[in-house]
C-alpha cells in the first residue's frame, strides 16, 4: 500500500524532496509489513501453544466421559456414547485443522522474514531491537521474537512483557519459549549471557 | 503402585492428565509450577516424571536436566505444545534437546488419552519403548 504526495510530486526541482518521499513510502511499507508479521506471528504462537492445551484437556475429559458411561451399553446410554464418540471425532478434526493452520502461518512468517532479509540492504529497516546482537540474529528470529528478546534481556517478566506488547502473558511465554529454543538458551540468564557475549565480540 | 509426577502449569491440562492416569491405576501428583515439582520430586519417590517443556518462568528442558541429574534412573516424559522441528532452523529440534537433557520420550499437545497412556506405559517399561514409537 502506498500513499500519494501530489504537492511533492508536482515539484520537479526537488530531487531531495522526492527522495525523502520515496524513503517515507518505503518506511511506511516496512512498518505495515512489520505490523502484519507481528500479527501473524501472534496468531501462529497462539495456535500452536495456547490452543493445544485446552484441546488436550478436552480430548482427555471427553475420553473420561466415555469411560464413565462405558458400563451402560444399552438404551439412552448407548445413544449418549455415540454422541461422545462423535464429539471426540470433531475435536480430533479441530486438532488437525489447527495443526494445518499453524504450519501455514509458520510458512508464511518464514517467507516474509526471508523477503525482508533479502531486501534489507536497500530498504529503511525499522529496528525493533537496539542491540547489534539482535540484528545479527534477525534472519533467524521473527520480528515479534526480536521484541520479546529485547524485553527479556531488559529484565521484563512475562507479565510485564506481554503488557508492553499488548499481547497475553501466555502468548509472550510462547514467543519466549520459541526464541529460547531457536537460540539454544536454557533459561533467561542464558539468553542475557549469550546476548552480552555477542555484543562484546561486535 | 506406579507413582507419577506431572509438572504442567496449565490449569486444565495438568488436572486432566491426573484424572486420566488416575483411572488407569497410576498414583499421580500434579505440580503446577517448576518449584513445587522439584520439591515434590525431592520429597518422595516417583517412577516417572511428566514435564511440560514450556513452563512460564523456567525452561522445561532445564527441569528435565535437573531431574535427570538428581535421579538418572527415573524416566522422564516430555510434553510440548510446539512442533518439535523448527521450520526456520531444521538442525535444531526440541525433541533432540529434551532427549539430550534426559527425557525418555516426548509427546506433543494436543494428544489423546490413548497416546498419553501408551507413552506412559512405554516410559515406565523401557522395553516397550521401541514398540510404541
Amino acid at each position: 500500500m502506498t500513499i500519494g504526495y501530489p504537492h511533492f510530486n508536482a515539484s520537479p526541482a526537488s530531487p531531495l524532496l522526492n527522495s525523502a518521499v520515496e524513503q517515507l513510502s518505503r518506511l511506511q511499507i516496512d512498518l505495515m509489513s512489520d505490523a502484519l508479521r507481528r500479527a501473524v506471528d501472534d496468531v501462529g504462537a497462539a495456535m500452536k501453544h495456547q490452543l493445544s492445551e485446552p484441546l488436550t484437556a478436552l480430548l482427555l475429559y471427553l475420553y473420561e466421559i466415555k469411560r464413565a458411561g462405558a458400563f451402560d451399553a444399552a438404551g439412552s446410554s448407548a445413544a449418549l456414547g455415540e454422541i461422545v464418540d462423535r464429539a471426540l471425532c470433531e475435536i480430533e478434526r479441530v486438532c488437525n485443522i489447527i495443526g494445518q493452520v499453524g504450519e501455514a502461518v509458520e510458512a508464511s512468517v518464514d517467507a516474509e522474514a526471508a523477503i525482508a532479509h533479502g531486501a534489507s540492504n536497500n530498504r529503511v529497516r525499522v529496528g525493533v531491537v537496539g542491540s547489534p546482537t539482535a540484528r545479527t540474529n534477525a534472519h533467524r528470529l521473527t520480528p515479534r521474537e526480536q521484541e520479546v528478546l529485547a524485553l527479556i534481556t531488559g529484565g521484563c517478566s512475562n507479565k510485564e512483557g506481554g503488557y508492553q506488547l499488548g499481547i497475553s502473558t501466555r502468548t509472550f511465554e510462547a514467543h519466549r519459549a520459541h526464541l529460547m529454543g531457536k537460540l539454544g538458551a536454557r533459561n533467561a540468564a542464558d539468553l542475557i549471557r549469550m546476548t552480552s557475549n555477542r555484543d562484546q565480540r561486535l | 503402585m506406579t507413582r507419577i509426577l506431572v509438572v504442567d502449569d496449565d490449569p486444565s491440562v495438568g488436572p486432566a492428565i491426573v484424572m486420566t492416569l488416575g483411572h488407569e491405576g497410576y498414583d499421580t501428583v500434579h505440580a503446577p509450577d517448576a518449584g513445587i515439582g522439584m520439591r515434590a520430586f525431592e520429597a518422595s519417590r516417583f517412577d516417572l516424571a511428566i514435564v511440560d517443556i514450556f513452563l512460564p518462568d523456567i525452561s522445561g528442558i532445564e527441569i528435565i536436566a535437573e531431574l535427570h541429574r538428581k535421579s538418572p534412573e527415573i524416566p522422564i516424559l516430555a510434553i510440548s505444545g510446539f512442533i518439535f522441528r523448527d521450520s526456520m532452523d531444521p538442525v535444531l529440534d526440541y525433541l533432540a534437546l529434551a532427549t539430550k537433557a534426559g527425557a525418555a520420550a516426548c509427546l506433543r499437545k494436543p494428544f489423546a488419552s490413548w497416546q498419553l497412556i501408551a507413552a506412559v506405559r512405554a516410559s515406565v517399561a523401557p522395553a516397550l519403548l521401541t514398540m510404541a514409537f
